[in-house]
């Protein structure tokens, strides 16, 4: 064995955290019980071989998927320092202002989400499921009743110096929730039979979870918070195994929803305006923030300016270490960063469904699925608004957008993804 | 077929999910690729011009230098002083400290013209960082500033701005040949103007880049040009020499009453070089659009009302007449200071001999046109040197004949008054035939023309070329072109371009010239005309002229009358000439309106400046030396006895006031320069003795033997300034004094005596001239 693979085999190993390890027997009797649809605790109740022993095997942590993710947050570290450092030296008399916020939130949130990576059981998750929805639910009531008056909408809930936004929960809380009430029921819903309740459990249930979910936030006037949970929530239907037919009637549902938003909401209607006349609007006013992220993307060319080179960030993209930071990453990095940060995240996505693949049950499949899809759908949006692909709404880019809640969020959401890779399968 | 745990079809779908988010990042990566590539350049220049600024590095303007190098035209720093109305509001609602109060109340104190109101309201403009609070603000005011920054931490709203200002030292001398620049600091006017290709300099520029808020950001195309200084002009005016010149002018113009300003200009006859050139009323350089004290009476009397249009319109006009240099673009009638140029014409032409003698009846005939001599009664028989001296106009007719038309016109060509002179100010005025002088063939159709531009009638020529064509004849006949530039250098000194000495053309023989000169000098030293042009120690040249304007009209179109020019030119030494002056009074209407009365006394007393200064040295005459002054002896703490037998023997009688035998104080004191004749030494010999004080009589239109008499019965010194014969007779007269009448004055003080003759025969050409202008 040549002496690199040693070390690597070595570095693997230490990943491979205890618990993951199928000598913890006390454990595993709990488990078996806790979760009948585990191939583990499948063989031994029903003592046929299923899928073949020595074949698959259980380990640590999914270590790509960790890398991927701490490159992705490394990245975002240095690029939110850089993208914010001027606008925080200006705003708070100090360049760090928003990078040490942001690390800060990071290490909280690597700190809290530790114990649940190493702890944590499949059966854990589908409890917090449950909680995680019914928290949402509360919490989205409580925003609407008292809500912080935020950037024009309330949205937020302020505990002490920290604020939550409770959309950010709920769409964690929505893909976990409707996986698990898609597993639990996945015999209803993958019948072939004509009333074998496939639409009970495989279009009104999911929609009734998706619906009040999207009703609350429709509420509080979250056009971006809205289009995510319905996708998330399409998402994790279409996985969970409704048939195909049903997503022309959403989809039409969600058209007839987009419109009547549209016909009510003359901010959205502004937005949309915005978005197609966007050369001839006044640059100074709506399109501003767009036109100045245009700016910082075209101006920086193929190559870029170098990193901390940006011109843009000089007070034109306003608050460039939120939102609009994809483009101070353009401007600065050029088509090599663009492809970094894309690569990054198609490798996310092909390691996130890998572990799906390979997960112990359903609701862990569909949960890594939905959570993974997530983070592509977050980026792919957020691209697409700075670039002026879509209309502007306010879409923060995942491990990259200045910390706060909804960055902790993020990385206790890969948290459990790497929780439920150490119970996925892997080839031996 | 690998393996998993979770179904196909989940993973199937999944691939498909897969498959989307690719797409979709293929799309946007596209999407990208065409605003980094395709839009590039677009968005390249965008971000460009929304970042740069360009700041402009003022070039220094060039100074401009007098003959000696003193500096007329430089530069000086000034300030631009400027609060942040915004940072005011923050740090007042900060520290709630009411930053607003302090800074109007501590700005309004230091800088001038600027209340506590004007501040007060500036810093309520609270969207604004840079609010101008004054301008042109002097490094002095700009310390204390300065100061009352540091003392209260205002640094970061109050601010302080250096800007180069153009600044004339001698503010209003030569104001008209120096010119000045507008507020962008580009010459409009004289030499400004004419050399501003030259003075202004290259300005060079520092482009930055500033953030959203103005700020000032890193750049990676951060680049200076630093500016190139303009270049110096080394003129060939003298102060000294233009300031005797401004105080003469200014001296006629006021004593004679002028009404349409007055000017005057000294030339080295041989080099062309103007020493200066004056005109009055004038203006400040350094405030060029503030109208003069006169023009502000004449605005007042107008009665229009402040904000009328009228009031705005007259203001604008008397600014521009005002700034008109009128030796230089104006033209006028010239009179019988013409006559040296037509005496010239015959001499040249050998057409008249110094002897011949020529009778005067008071008028001359031509072509049945009776047109009258000044000397109504007529001068009798004349030579010819007398009938210039005496400035016959009927001897000039004649000479005007025998010259001809056409050898006059050529001649007048010749002497360049068609031309321009091509002296580098803006605008200069000529005669322009058939405009200000009769059209050729005009001319030549008739005599009578001819007979009136003998004696300088009926036509316009500018002072400057009037000047220049006598200093021909003076210069042994070379029209030159008069130079006001001698170089042009850089900073460092190196000759960018240098001006000679030109000469145009020769117009007429040396021999001519120097009969001329000779001829003029007598008139001066003799009993002519010009006798009120001399200058004791100096041979001068010198024709005095009076015009009347006959192009003048009315409201009602009619003819105005009695209005005239008066002039007065002379050059010196008349055996060698260096130096001419010439000085015009325009409508005077006090006193005797001759220009040997209103001109000539203010002509001598420039060349008596400034020939000694300009190194012509005096050379009296025994009967001159007769007359001149003695020097007081300095005698304190001399015995009275000794005092009194050195004092006599430099010509002072020694009058001693009180008993004592030492000499305590004296008057005048010693090196004093008096009269010799009645030259008296006061010596006190009371240690405590007060002086004694007497008042100064009022000598007005006294002959010199009577002021003379006056003063010394005052036990007041005299001294003498003016005509060469004040003591011959009874013609000459006092026309001013150095210490005004009722003066209390302690006794044996000098008080210098100006004279001059009132009596002289001069020649008004306004009697029974035909209208021949053409």
């Amino acid at each position: 064995m040549k002496k690199h693979r040693v070390y690597w085999e070595r570095f693997k190993r230490a990943l491979r955290l205890k618990g993951g390890e199928v000598t913890d027997r006390i454990n595993q009797k709990q488990d078996a019980i806790l979760e009948p649809e585990d191939p583990i605790y499948q063989r031994k109740i029903h003592g046929e071989p299923l899928p073949e022993p020595g074949v698959l095997t259980r380990g640590g942590i999914d270590v790509w998927f960790f890398l991927i993710v701490l490159g992705l947050i490394l990245y975002g570290v240095i690029m939110a320092y850089s993208a914010s450092s001027i606008y925080a030296a200006q705003y708070h008399g100090d360049s760090t202002y928003f990078i040490k916020k942001h690390v800060m939130y990071l290490v909280l949130a690597v700190a809290a989400t530790a114990p649940f990576v190493l702890m944590a059981r499949p059966w854990f998750w589908k409890f917090f499921a449950i909680c995680a929805y019914a928290g949402s639910v509360v919490l989205l009531l409580a925003v609407l009743v008292s809500g912080t008056v935020f950037g024009g909408a309330n949205r937020w809930i302020a505990i002490g110096s920290i604020t939550i936004q409770p959309s950010e929960i709920a769409k964690m809380a929505l893909i976990m929730f409707l996986s698990l009430f898609m597993s639990k029921y996945q015999k209803q819903i993958n019948t072939v039979q004509k009333f074998g309740g496939h639409f009970t459990y495989g279009v009104l249930g999911p929609v009734v979870i998706i619906g009040i979910i999207c009703g609350l936030v429709m509420l509080e006037k979250h056009l971006s918070g809205l289009i995510i949970l319905g996708v998330l929530g399409i998402v994790v239907m279409y996985l969970g195994g409704t048939k195909l037919r049903w997503f022309a009637v959403i989809g039409a549902a969600g058209v007839t929803v987009v419109g009547g938003v549209l016909l009510v909401s003359d901010y959205a209607r502004q937005r949309i305006d915005t978005w197609i006349n966007i050369d001839k609007v006044d640059p100074l006013g709506e399109a501003w923030q767009t036109l100045q992220g245009l700016y910082a993307i075209g101006s920086g060319g193929f190559f870029g300016r170098g990193l901390g080179m940006s011109q843009q960030k000089y007070g034109y993209v306003s608050q460039p270490q939120n939102d609009f930071i994809f483009t101070i990453l353009c401007e600065e990095l050029g088509m090599l960063g663009v492809l970094i940060l894309m690569a990054l995240v198609v490798m996310l996505v092909w390691r996130g469904y890998k572990i799906a693949a390979n997960a112990p049950d359903k609701f862990c499949a569909l949960t890594v699925y939905g959570l993974t899809t997530k983070v592509a759908l977050q980026t792919i949006l957020n691209i697409a608004v700075v670039t002026n692909s879509m209309p502007n709404t306010g879409i923060s880019l995942p491990f990259f957008s200045s910390g706060g809640t909804a960055l902790a969020l993020q990385i206790f959401e890969m948290g459990i993804i790497l929780s439920i890779s150490r119970y996925s399968y892997q080839k031996k | 077929m690998s393996l998993h745990t979770t179904d196909t079809k989940t993973i199937k779908r999944a691939a498909v999910l897969g498959f989307l988010v690719s797409l979709a990042f293929a799309l946007l990566l596209l999407r990208i690729l065409l605003l980094q590539t395709v839009e590039y350049e677009k968005y390249q220049a965008k971000v460009i011009s929304q970042i740069t600024t360009e700041t402009v590095i003022e070039a220094d303007r060039g100074a401009i230098y007098d003959a000696n190098g003193i500096l007329l035209a430089g530069n000086v720093t000034t300030y631009r002083v400027f609060i942040a109305p915004r940072i005011i509001k923050q740090d007042s609602d900060e520290t709630g400290v009411d930053y607003a109060d302090m800074i109007s109340y501590g700005l309004s104190e230091l800088i001038e013209d600027i209340s506590y109101e004007d501040v007060q309201y500036q810093t309520t403009k609270t969207h604004y960082l840079d609010r101008t609070i004054a301008r042109k603000v002097t490094s002095d005011v700009a310390k204390q500033i300065r100061e009352f920054i540091k003392e209260n931490s205002l640094e970061d709203m109050v601010f302080l701005e250096a800007t180069a200002t153009r600044y004339y030292p001698y503010e209003s001398l030569a104001a008209h040949t120096i010119g000045f620049t507008n507020s962008d600091g580009v010459g409009i006017y004289g030499l400004e103007y004419t050399y501003e290709e030259y003075l202004k300099g290259t300005d060079g520029k520092y482009v930055t880049a500033r953030d959203a808020d103005g700020n000032e950001m890193p750049y990676d195309y951060e680049s200076m040009i630093p500016a190139v200084a303009g270049y110096q002009i080394n003129t060939t005016i003298d102060v000294f020499v233009q300031a005797a010149l401004d105080e003469q002018v200014k001296a006629a113009y006021i004593e004679s009453g002028g009404e349409n300003r007055a000017c005057g200009i000294v030339m080295d006859v041989n080099t062309g070089d103007v020493l200066a050139i004056s005109v009055y009323p004038t203006f400040n350089l350094n405030d060029p659009w503030q109208l003069n004290e006169e023009s502000l009476k004449q605005l007042e009397e107008s009665g229009f009302a402040e904000d009328s249009e009228e009031y705005g319109k007259l203001s604008q006009e008397l600014l521009l007449t005002t700034w008109n240099n009128k030796a230089v673009t104006e033209v006028y009638m010239p009179g019988s200071t013409f006559k040296i140029i037509t005496a010239a014409m015959a001499l040249e032409e050998n057409l008249v001999s110094l002897s011949e003698t020529s009778f005067c009846p008071g008028y001359h005939i031509v072509n049945g046109h009776k047109i009258k001599c000044h000397k109504v009664q007529g001068h009798g028989t004349l030579t010819f040197p007398e009938g210039i001296q005496q400035s016959c106009n009927p001897w000039l007719m004649k000479l005007g004949e025998r010259i001809g038309t056409t050898n006059f016109y050529n001649y007048f060509k010749a002497f360049g008054y068609f031309e321009k002179t091509r002296i580098d100010l803006p605008g200069e005025g000529s005669t322009v035939e058939g405009v200000t002088f009769w059209d050729k063939s005009l001319f030549e159709s008739a005599d009578i023309y001819l007979a009136t531009a003998s004696f300088g009638q009926n036509f316009k020529i500018s002072v400057l070329g009037h000047v220049t064509a006598i200093a021909a004849v003076a210069n042994g006949g070379d029209l030159v072109t008069p130079r006001l530039v001698r170089s042009i250098t850089d900073t460092e000194g190196n000759v960018i371009k240098s001006f000679e000495p030109e000469i145009r053309r020769r117009v007429v023989s040396e021999q001519t010239c120097k009969t001329i000169s000779q001829i003029l000098e007598e008139g001066v030293s003799g009993n002519g005309g010009a006798k009120n042009a001399y200058v004791a120690g100096y041979r001068v040249a010198a024709k005095t002229g009076t015009s009347e304007k006959k192009d003048l009209r009315d409201e009602n179109g009619e003819i105005l009358d009695g209005k005239y020019i008066c002039s007065t030119v002379a050059y010196a030494p008349a055996d060698d000439p260096q130096y001419i002056t010439m000085i015009m009074v325009d409508q005077p209407t006090k006193g005797t309106l001759y220009g040997s009365v209103v001109a000539a006394p203010y002509v001598a007393n420039v060349l008596e400046t400034i020939l000694p200064y300009l190194g012509v040295e005096a050379v009296y005459t025994d009967a001159e030396l007769e007359k001149m002054a003695v020097e007081a002896p300095g005698v304190l703490w001399w015995s009275v006895e000794a005092a009194r037998g050195y004092a006599e023997s430099v010509g002072f009688e020694l009058k001693v006031v009180g008993s004592g035998d030492l000499i305590y104080a004296q008057s005048p004191e010693a090196g004093t320069r008096v009269e010799k004749e009645g030259a008296t030494l006061i010596v006190y010999t009371d240690r405590n003795a007060e002086q004694k004080t007497v008042k100064v009589p009022d000598l007005s239109g006294k002959t010199a033997v009577a002021a003379s008499q006056l003063l010394a019965n005052s036990n007041l010194n005299i001294k003498i300034s003016g005509a060469y014969n004040y003591m011959s007779g009874t013609a000459s007269t006092v026309y001013a004094q150095s210490i005004e009448p009722g003066t209390q004055v302690t006794i044996g003080t000098v008080v210098t005596v100006y004279f001059r003759d009132e009596n002289v025969a001069d020649d008004v050409e306004n009697e029974g001239l035909p209208d021949t202008q053409a």
